[in-house]
């Protein structure tokens, strides 16, 4: 019960910890604003690195053990503080939503044939990042962004949060999906408290968990067979961020298995949505970079398939390892230099172990 | 040994070759880049041209992506590239001598150039900083005189054109182009 506490002043800990990274151009925080980060950059990732190893230790130690429904429902509740924390500490992504919502429902401009950048008198424009691109997301999600935005009246600060939100309803959402499709609590906690997933989308908002709620509520109700919604809803989901293109031979071969009437094993789904994601996952980097919180992406599914150890093991070792990548530009504050290759080797060496350990498993266990 | 008046001659030779090298040197300095009198915008390739039998897939995409250029940057882009493309397929037409459909681009191309000038005006009326749409603009319109006085000196005055089953007319070639400057900004 006690340890309960301590993850709650860990979160809190972290809300606080967030605003030292305030941006300088970011007007709406300046009362809040001390320019720390800019100082202190080392001293930032070393507190960086401890959350991060806490936060981790902490969910491991709660993966192991036995918990009831109850503690788990106080887990995530507890986990909330977090939406009150400033959202870029380590991705700019949510201001980037914001400037793309107002330029289509305030500017009413079209995002894929006009850049942020062109509105020249545009305020946000002082501290969002890739204002010189088209819209990077599909048009499902730019829609949907229209709730936040406009139930935002147009105040900055109050939108941001409102955007932090609306992630954190479908976070709500794909835990729920996740709970039918298995009908087991530890894949819930499995998800819920993995401390990526946590951070991506109550910290930065990322919009990941939008587009998985949405392959998930396609893949349930092809459970139901209702293919025709299953099918809505698949390219629902495409139209967010695209990524759940690689579902696509997945979800027709369950439709097939559907019509044939046979039955769907979804530790099977699972194992072959996890492997798919990690295509495109891997692909990643042709467009631009792994980034960490496409990991949602397998932690998603591998919470489907807890059962192959592989996946389960593979998962956590990824989530921990990709949250690393943040360091080398939280210290350098460069992306240039060896900031790449630092982050290849915090993302692969976690995943290394993995492979070695399952490797020489057997031989291990046979001596 | 060399005479003495041979010798002032000779340092006055060289001292005006002196003189000229460093006023020559000195006009390279001054004008280190020849100014180029051409504008830098860039007009786009033709695409499909009038008399393919693509044409029409063409302009119905022409058409359609009028709904999706929705917004008044998005409207002034739309309307300003329609405007380079019928120009350069006017100028790639009369090239080959192929007037009638040539004077059709040329008549679209001041249209959506026009048009392209209204959006500016909406933009700027909902708000927006309209500074580098109305350079883009100016540097269009530069282009697109540079291309129409070029082409004037290139082709006839006037042209009869006689078609098989259509009363025959004169086709006012460089009056057409001058009236497509005119409304050039």
């Amino acid at each position: 019960m006690k340890l309960i506490y301590l993850y709650l002043i860990l979160v809190v800990s972290f809300v606080f910890f967030s605003y030292l990274f305030i941006d300088t151009n970011l007007l709406y925080l300046k009362y809040f604003y001390t320019g720390f980060y800019y100082d202190q950059k080392f001293l930032v990732s070393a507190m960086y690195i401890l959350f991060i190893s806490a936060f981790f230790s902490f969910y491991i130690y709660i993966l192991r053990g036995k918990l009831s429904p109850f503690l788990i429902k106080k887990l995530i509740i507890f986990s909330l503080p977090l939406l009150l924390s400033y959202p870029a500490i380590l991705s700019f992504d949510i201001f980037n939503y914001i400037l793309t919502a107002k330029l289509t429902f305030f500017h009413f401009e079209n995002p894929y044939t006009v850049m942020p950048i062109e509105i020249l008198n545009e305020p946000l424009l002082k501290f969002t990042r890739a204002a010189n691109k088209f819209a990077l997301y599909g048009p499902a999600w730019i829609l949907l962004t229209s709730i936040p935005f406009y139930l935002g009246f147009g105040i900055f600060l109050l939108t941001m949060f409102l955007f932090k939100l609306f992630a954190a309803l479908f976070y709500f959402l794909l835990l729920k999906i996740i709970y039918l499709l298995t009908k087991s609590k530890k894949s819930v906690l499995f998800f819920a408290l993995n401390p990526l997933v946590i951070i991506e989308t109550f910290v930065s908002g990322h919009n990941d968990v939008v587009m998985m709620a949405f392959a998930f509520i396609s893949f349930y109700l092809l459970i139901k067979r209702k293919i025709m919604l299953a099918f809505l809803f698949i390219i629902l989901s495409i139209l967010i961020k695209y990524a759940t293109i690689a579902l696509l031979p997945l979800f027709i071969i369950m439709v097939i298995k559907v019509m044939r009437r046979e039955e769907i094993n979804i530790e099977k789904i699972g194992k072959w949505g996890f492997y798919s994601m990690l295509i495109i996952f891997f692909l990643s980097p042709l467009r631009e970079e792994i980034y960490p919180w496409y990991t949602i992406w397998l932690l998603s599914f591998a919470a489907l398939s807890l059962k192959n150890k592989f996946v389960f093991y593979l998962s956590i070792a990824l989530s921990f390892g990709v949250m690393f990548r943040y360091i080398p530009y939280m210290l350098l504050g460069t992306y240039f230099g060896i900031t790449p290759m630092i982050k290849t080797t915090v993302t692969l060496i976690p995943v290394i172990f993995v492979l070695v350990y399952f490797v020489f498993k057997n031989k291990w266990l046979k001596s | 040994m060399a005479r003495p008046e041979f010798r002032i001659q000779n340092s006055e030779f060289r001292m005006k070759t002196r003189l000229l090298l460093v006023s020559l040197l000195s006009l390279f300095y001054l004008f280190p880049k020849i100014a180029s009198a051409e504008s830098p915008y860039v007009l786009p390739y033709p695409g499909i041209m009038p008399g393919n039998r693509l044409y029409i897939v063409k302009e119905i995409k022409n058409f359609l992506d009028k709904f999706w250029y929705f917004g008044d940057i998005s409207q002034f882009k739309y309307n300003l590239s329609l405007s380079d493309e019928y120009l350069v397929e006017s100028k790639t037409l009369f090239e080959y001598k192929q007037y009638v459909l040539a004077l059709k681009s040329l008549e679209k191309s001041s249209k959506y150039y026009v048009n392209a000038d209204k959006y500016i005006e909406r933009a700027l009326e909902n708000g927006k900083d309209t500074t580098d749409i109305d350079n883009l603009y100016k540097n269009a319109g530069e282009k697109h005189g540079e291309l129409l006085v070029k082409l004037k000196n290139e082709i006839p005055e006037s042209f009869f054109w006689e078609a098989e089953n259509e009363e025959g007319k004169n086709l006012l070639l460089h009056k057409e182009i001058e009236r497509a400057i005119r409304k050039l900004r």
